[in-house]
């Protein structure tokens, strides 16, 4: 069972790899208009921008940067969208790499990102702004 | 050895300077400064302080409504309270150093366990630890334990429940996140998987609550005692008020005896407030220590999170359970008296927290009709628990208070029901 589990886990990576491989250029290009269009945008047209960016950098892997967008996203707008489930995947992925690199601090720093999120979500919920 | 002696006999049985140890260590384990750990230690020797005092409140508040609602019910009124119950053990019972010792080897436990099986889940509440190590410890002293063997069964059943809880609730959670990510660290699973299986039985999880128009937010929930004041003042009023100006006037000295009643329960929320600032001035030095050396020895863990972690996937699942879990509550304060049981009263900061979670596990297994139903069935479900343990409560010496979080519950009953009969043979 556990041998199965493994061997899917596998399939699914590489599959992720390969799919990230055939649509990256595009995204790239994407990214880089959508950069352009974030100097000049405002309100709900930027946290659309800003979530997007922090979404395809997500799909690309590049976990500091998709951290950097979507913490001006939910600084800009606290909400309760993509933007948090994301950054708590993020920051938790950042957490595991600064845990198998020994690297206390980090570790740390990530817990309490979490712990930021958390409060921000019994905020929204009881209507404080 | 009368070094040793002076040690067990003066240190390690004060509860301040057990709990003010063990933050030192975690900051030493954690190779802070110097200044850094005698400066956290204090503060955690602070804190110890600051939730005696505050449990000191609760408690003076606690008897004066106990003894207004037997004169105006003619019956037992229990308010559910966790946090009266651990001040109250750590305090009047003196229970506070294997308590702390016990919230140690849980966490101790929840490593071990992490780290040597497939379960990799690591409880990240503090605060619930704490409830969970106050419940194991008392009624493992009720249950016969004492010293070493009182800590040790206490840190197994905590640290098994640290871990079975977030397995069992992980395979909804990932139909929730959808993903594996994280896990929930919140003892009121229990009440979660039940609230899922009602839903499962009587609604559809197509139909979800997001569909659907709420307000978006209660403004008394915005204020954490706010919302134990909206309930706790009527609450304190309307018994006064059957208790009757005689009777009321007596307690109350030269004070009209309604405003007196007004300011107890202005007290009781005055003891919440200052006890949960000595248990955060606690946990700010301990928890951080801890989960750090957690996270290293298990790099691949899945941290379990307090339940606010969820809210966002399903915010209007949240408000659905709350408010359907007030209403069971609710129906259960008056159903429970009718079988025996003492009158449970309703407990908001509860009911926001365990019901809100437990609206999106309904919303999960059965939609808006599950949620509902699975609501008010949580709210019975969440006050039939903690009835349950009224009687050892009282005859523990305990003012008027049960617990509240099922999980812990749920490993009371299993020192009371299994584990003390089974003393009992051997």
């Amino acid at each position: 069972m556990f041998f199965f589990k493994k061997k899917n886990q596998s399939t699914d990576v590489a599959a992720s790899t390969t799919k990230t491989e055939v649509v990256g250029p595009d995204l790239r290009v994407r990214i880089e208009q959508l950069k352009n269009e974030l100097e000049v945008a405002n309100s709900d047209l930027r946290i659309q921008i800003l979530n997007e960016l922090g979404s395809k950098l997500f799909a690309l892997q590049e976990t500091d940067a998709a951290i950097q967008y979507y913490e001006l996203s939910i600084q800009e707008n606290r909400s309760l969208g993509k933007a948090y489930t994301d950054l708590l995947k993020l920051y938790n992925i950042k957490r595991k790499e600064a845990a198998l690199s020994n690297n206390d601090k980090q570790v740390q720093q990530y817990l309490n990102k979490i712990d930021a999120l958390m409060k921000l979500s019994k905020d929204v919920i009881r209507g404080l702004d | 050895m009368s070094i040793i002696n002076f040690i067990i006999t003066n240190i390690l049985t004060q509860a301040a300077i057990t709990i003010a140890l063990i933050a030192m260590l975690g900051l030493i384990l954690q190779k802070k400064s110097i200044g850094q750990i005698i400066a956290g230690t204090f503060k955690t020797l602070l804190g110890f302080m600051v939730l005696s005092a505050g449990a000191g409140i609760i408690v003076g508040s606690l008897i004066y409504f106990g003894k207004i609602f037997t004169e105006g019910f003619h019956m037992q009124g229990i308010i559910p309270s966790i946090e009266a119950i651990n001040g109250q053990a750590m305090n009047e019972l003196g229970l506070g150093s294997p308590i702390a010792f016990t919230f140690l080897a849980i966490f101790v436990v929840n490593i071990i366990i992490a780290r040597y099986t497939k379960w990799k889940y690591i409880f990240l509440t503090g605060q619930a630890i704490l409830w969970m190590a106050t419940m194991c410890t008392v009624f493992g002293y009720s249950a016969g334990f004492r010293g070493a063997t009182l800590i040790i069964v206490g840190g197994v059943v905590g640290g098994i429940f640290a871990v079975a809880m977030p397995a069992f609730a992980q395979p909804l959670i990932r139909t929730i996140t959808g993903s594996d990510d994280i896990a929930l660290g919140h003892f009121c699973t229990i009440g979660y998987l039940f609230e899922a299986g009602v839903a499962k039985l009587v609604g559809n999880p197509e139909e979800s609550t997001e569909d659907i128009e709420l307000p978006k937010g209660f403004e008394f929930l915005q204020d954490t005692y706010l919302s134990v004041m909206v309930v706790m003042v009527p609450l304190y009023l309307i018994t006064a008020f059957f208790a009757g100006p005689e009777f009321g006037g007596n307690l109350a000295g030269h004070t009209d005896y309604l405003v007196y009643a007004f300011l107890q329960a202005i007290q009781f929320v005055v003891g919440v407030y200052v006890l949960l600032a000595g248990v955060r001035l606690i946990l700010a030095e301990i928890v951080p220590a801890f989960r750090g050396i957690a996270m290293k020895l298990v790099p691949n863990a899945i941290p379990a999170l307090d339940c606010p972690v969820l809210f966002p996937y399903a915010p209007h699942a949240v408000i659905i359970g709350f408010v359907t879990t007030t209403i069971g509550t609710v129906i259960a304060m008056f159903v429970l008296p009718m079988f025996g049981l003492a009158m449970i009263l309703p407990g908001m900061l509860t009911n926001f927290f365990a019901g809100g979670t437990a609206g999106i596990f309904g919303n999960a297994t059965g939609g808006k009709r599950g949620a509902i139903i699975g609501g008010i069935a949580h709210g019975f479900f969440i006050t039939l628990l903690p009835a349950l343990l009224v009687t050892i409560f009282s005859h523990l010496g305990f003012a008027n208070a049960t617990a509240t979080d099922v999980d812990t519950v749920a490993a009371a009953l299993l020192y009371a029901w299994i584990i003390t009969p089974l003393m009992s043979i051997f």
